[in-house]
């Protein structure tokens, strides 16, 4: 069967929807490689959050990880976590931590997270070693250093959102009650709260 | 019968419509090949390697895998000061598989505080009935030297302070992942330069 000339308008050469397909798969690929992080970012947070009950600077305190009760992804089963969302506003957000001198407590690391994992701030029992309370005073971008508590670090975080992560090593699991006792007594407020 | 039907349509409306039919469908399959490249980057891209070992350390780790990470809400890195690595495959490349034997054998490890743990493909810890599901250099019995030896296998071993139990095969998937955490590494550590524990499968 012949086609006439009009048919012959409309039939498009194969290679056309070769390069249609390639275009295609480059342009998604390109929107999932520009708008991936912002996805990923609140898929993070939206997990942190659920555990923490949508509550934002408040710490939660993950029970002891046993299989079937995660509290993340990859949990350690050696390690009590606990954790905060954190939005910061213009006050600074202080965190008072009781990191007793105490044979139960194995190790201990502080840890402070952008949503896209870049790791803000991070400091453990190495730094400084023997002192029993801690007080860190985060402030965003911007704040002036006067407001923070002058008896407290100071943490400048390049973001106004981001999460907290303590982790607690006891020093066997018989001394979890004794560690998980401690680290209930860490306390995380915004400065205006305490004036 | 076909023809007679066929030729009510004009031909040219069957050749727009061919047309549309066949961009369609070249978009689709453009759409979803975009999609499984990006997913396949997504996995593979970025972090150091170390033996069988692979890593994101926050520090030389690109974005992309950063957030492949973030997706997953695996939030345990630390820049420079804490080590994660993980491993799908023993130190042959072969994908570790919970019904065998393997020996994990490592120099000491220059970290304050290190943990090896067993998690299923979907990053969840191995239930079993021993509670085994990891080792730790606070309970980890050395040699005079740091270095050590942990076996892996389904079921209890005699030398049980150095085992982690790979658990019972649950639902057909016998695949699993090692995930070793160094936390406070001693400082100018190259890590892809330090000496990572082996994992050697043994005779069935």
């Amino acid at each position: 069967m012949r086609h006439s000339s009009n048919d012959a308008i409309f039939r498009i050469p194969w290679p056309a929807y070769v390069v249609a397909a390639l275009v295609a798969a480059g342009v998604t690929f390109s929107v999932l490689y520009l708008f991936y992080p912002v996805l990923s970012d609140t898929m993070a947070t939206r997990a942190i959050l659920h555990a923490n009950d949508g509550r934002w600077n408040a710490l939660y305190h993950a029970a002891p990880v046993v299989p079937g009760a995660e509290p993340l992804p990859r949990s350690s089963p050696d390690i009590l976590y606990t954790f905060a969302p954190i939005a910061l506003s213009e006050d600074p957000l202080l965190l008072e931590v009781e990191l007793r001198d105490d044979p139960a407590l194995h190790y201990w690391i502080l840890s402070v997270f952008a949503p896209d994992l870049s790791t803000l701030f991070v400091t453990d029992d190495v730094d400084a070693p023997g002192k029993t309370r801690r007080k860190y005073a985060f402030v965003a971008p911007g704040v002036s250093r006067e407001r923070a508590d002058p008896e407290a670090t100071l943490v400048e975080l390049p973001v106004n959102k981001a999460l907290l992560i303590m982790q607690y090593v006891p020093a066997s699991a018989a001394d979890r009650g004794t560690v998980d006792e401690m680290r209930r007594r860490s306390r995380l407020y915004e400065l205006w709260m305490k004036l | 019968m076909n023809d007679r039907g066929s030729s009510r349509v004009p031909l040219h409306a069957r050749a727009v419509l061919e047309a549309m039919v066949l961009t369609v469908v070249s978009l689709a399959a453009g759409v979803a090949a975009g999609i499984g490249l990006f997913f396949y980057v997504l996995d593979g891209s970025g972090g150091v390697s170390n033996g069988a070992w692979s890593s994101y350390d926050g520090e030389s780790s690109s974005q992309m895998a950063l957030d492949a990470l973030a997706h997953h809400a695996i939030y345990e890195i630390g820049q420079g000061r804490a080590w994660q690595w993980t491993t799908s495959t023993d130190s042959e490349g072969e994908p570790l598989d919970r019904q065998r034997h393997y020996r994990i054998v490592s120099k000491a490890l220059p970290a304050r505080f290190w943990s090896i743990t067993l998690y299923d493909m979907e990053d969840r810890l191995l239930p079993n009935e021993w509670k085994r599901y990891s080792v730790t250099s606070r309970d980890v019995v050395t040699e005079p030297d740091g270095s050590f030896v942990v076996d892996v296998s389904p079921t209890i071993l005699t030398r049980a302070s150095n085992w982690i139990a790979s658990g019972a095969t649950p639902r057909g998937d016998v695949s699993f992942l090692a995930y070793l955490r160094m936390y406070s590494v001693a400082p100018g550590r190259d890590p892809a330069a330090t000496d990572l524990p082996t994992i050697v499968r043994l005779p069935d």
